[in-house]
């Protein structure tokens, strides 16, 4: 699918602005805190209905608009295979309250929850702090299972908000218990949603991880060349009755029993797909302790080159591939591989502070946007 | 309802008289009031004829002066009991327990169950301190032994604590030997299959029937 328009309102930098945006690639150029960020930020917005980076999200809208209680749109027209769709998101901070953002979906001018907006738009952004993906905490792997299972199926997105709602509900039962105002009986009744939901999410992400690890093992090795071999492993915390399935309810139920004393003391749950991981080995080297920084960062892209087949896979649809500033951490034969893997998606979109880090052989068919101080202008090229 | 911060600045300007400024803020305190519609109400009740304003008052007043809950279904009442449990021609076999008062009054209007109601007056929520001995779940177990009850239907919300709670009660009732129902979980009349979401559409084939 596809981008063919764009437009912010108080969007952090952006006052306003309408951009068209073409097939193939679109290389935003600018000096460094420009902007260029903030437009593939507002495009993955849009696919996943929150910001990947802001910690809270009045600051998406711009300083003056937020102070006057104003608001924040990011709209766009998305071309896709069988339809076209207008998706707009505002973000209102005139509730009233300090701090609140009310989130404002369209979907062709129908209002949706948020979590009906995700993956009406798919895309897959790269970004310099993928590197966490490889050498971070277990959360952002999680992250990054949920965000792809997210954009493939509606059904996950449910699953998993209600899984984390009984989670949630559950740990202040626990926490309840340690301070002696809630008895066993009132733990043991929201068990059964819990494996229930549990094992849902857990199937979800079984059946997608048996594709994504040999797509990312095989993203790695077209990076790396010859050397140790990218291996995948879904570590879980509530084990399977039988090898290689999914744990169903009754697993969990049954790794729950056997986690009470624990939890009890802890005062949490401990087990579930809430603290699962991925771990990732070079030649059975343990990547988060051992890689290299070069090696990290190859993993990462692989897990990113494999995120974008497997959502083209599952969907029957390509993303939109947005490349944040990835380039000039590489060397030019990686950047001119990962450029070529991009440019076999319908549209790319890629920022860069120097345009002669974008390999010539895609910037000769390339659109080149110059951002400067929040504004876009169309580069002459001769 | 969640407690509210005090207005910003605007409500308490200078120029606003105090008794308007404590309206608006009481206003706001209600649900789905947001500041804006407090002083839009706010400044219609001033232009409101004296009597009307005093009738509202009140009604308002009143309001909690004559109602209690019913001694048998919780509901809320003016006489105790309340008229459906004084209701002997209903069904005194079937009981079914609802989450809050505006439930009875939504299963009332289809005009289909003439049953006795039972008021828990919340769901169990831990996040917010609700356990099951903050809603009227003991009551409805005195009731179950001293009635003739047969039949319990649970008509929670199909939210993650509604759900919950149907299964705390139910764990306590089915000692009992009442047979326990719940309602069924499924598409919207007059919706469209297509737009459904999908957890709605896959309940609803787990709860398919003979035709």
């Amino acid at each position: 699918m596809e981008l063919t328009s764009l437009s912010l309102t108080n969007f952090r930098s952006f006052r306003a602005l309408e951009l068209t945006l073409d097939r193939g690639l679109t290389v935003l150029a600018g000096e460094n805190a420009q902007g260029k960020s903030n437009l593939l930020e507002a495009v993955y917005l849009l696919a996943i209905g929150k910001s990947q980076r802001a910690a809270v999200e009045r600051e998406l809208v711009s300083w003056e608009a937020a102070e006057a209680g104003g608001y924040a749109i990011v709209a766009a027209t998305v071309r896709r295979a069988e339809d076209s769709v207008e998706i707009r998101l505002g973000l209102d901070c005139g509730g009233g309250r300090t701090n609140t953002v009310i989130k404002r979906i369209r979907v062709n001018g129908v209002p949706k929850r948020a979590s009906d907006l995700v993956g009406v738009l798919s895309a897959v952004l790269f970004s310099a702090s993928d590197i966490d993906l490889a050498y971070g905490a277990p959360q952002g792997r999680r992250r990054y299972l949920d965000v792809l299972l997210s954009q493939t199926s509606r059904r996950y997105v449910h699953g998993l908000q209600r899984y984390l709602r009984v989670l949630a509900q559950r740990n202040a039962v626990l926490r309840a218990m340690r301070d002696g105002r809630a008895g066993e009986d009132e733990l043991a009744v929201w068990d059964p949603q819990l494996c229930e939901e549990g094992a849902a999410v857990l199937a979800a992400r079984h059946e997608a991880f048996e594709r994504l690890a040999p797509l990312a093992t095989e993203a790695f090795e077209r990076l790396a060349g010859t050397g140790p071999a990218l291996a995948l492993d879904y570590v879980a915390t509530v084990r399977p009755i039988e090898p290689g399935a999914a744990p169903a309810p009754e697993a969990f139920a049954a790794a729950l029993e056997r986690s009470r004393r624990q939890e009890r003391a802890a005062g949490m749950t401990l087990i579930g797909p809430h603290r699962d991981d991925i771990r990732l080995a070079l030649g059975g080297v343990e990547v988060a302790k051992h890689a290299s920084r070069g090696q990290a960062r190859l993993v990462a892209l692989a897990l990113r080159l494999a995120e974008a087949r497997l959502l083209a896979e599952r969907r029957g649809d390509p993303p939109v591939i947005l490349l944040d500033d990835i380039l000039s951490e590489l060397d030019e034969r990686r950047r001119g591989l990962v450029l070529e893997e991009a440019l076999g998606y319908p549209q790319v979109l890629l920022t860069t502070a120097e345009l002669a880090l974008v390999p010539p052989s895609g910037l000769a068919a390339a659109r080149v946007l110059r951002v400067a101080d929040a504004q876009v202008l169309e580069e002459v090229t001769a | 309802m969640t407690s509210r911060e005090p207005l910003s600045s605007e409500a308490a300007h200078p120029s606003l008289a105090p008794p308007v400024a404590r309206l608006i803020e009481q206003l706001h305190k209600l649900p789905g009031i947001g500041p804006k519609t407090a002083q839009r109400l706010a400044y219609y009740l001033i232009r409101m004829p004296a009597e009307e304003a005093a009738a509202l008052a009140q009604a308002i007043g009143s309001v909690k002066e004559q109602t209690t809950l019913c001694g048998r279904c919780r509901n809320i009442t003016e006489a105790d009991p309340c008229r459906i449990c004084a209701d002997l021609a209903r069904d005194q076999t079937v009981l079914c327990v609802v989450q809050e008062p505006l439930d009875v009054l939504a299963i009332e209007r289809t005009g289909v169950y003439h049953g006795l109601y039972h008021v828990l007056h919340g769901v169990i929520d831990p996040m917010r301190n609700v356990g099951p001995e903050d809603l009227h779940i003991r009551d409805l177990l005195t009731r179950l032994t001293d009635e003739p009850i047969t039949e319990v239907v649970l008509a929670m919300n199909p939210t993650v604590e509604g759900e919950t709670t149907a299964l705390y009660v139910r764990q306590l009732v089915a000692p009992l030997g009442h047979k326990v129902t719940r309602l069924a979980r499924g598409l919207p009349v007059g919706g469209d299959l297509e737009y459904a979401d999908d957890l709605t559409v896959a309940r609803a084939f787990e709860g398919r029937q003979d035709f």
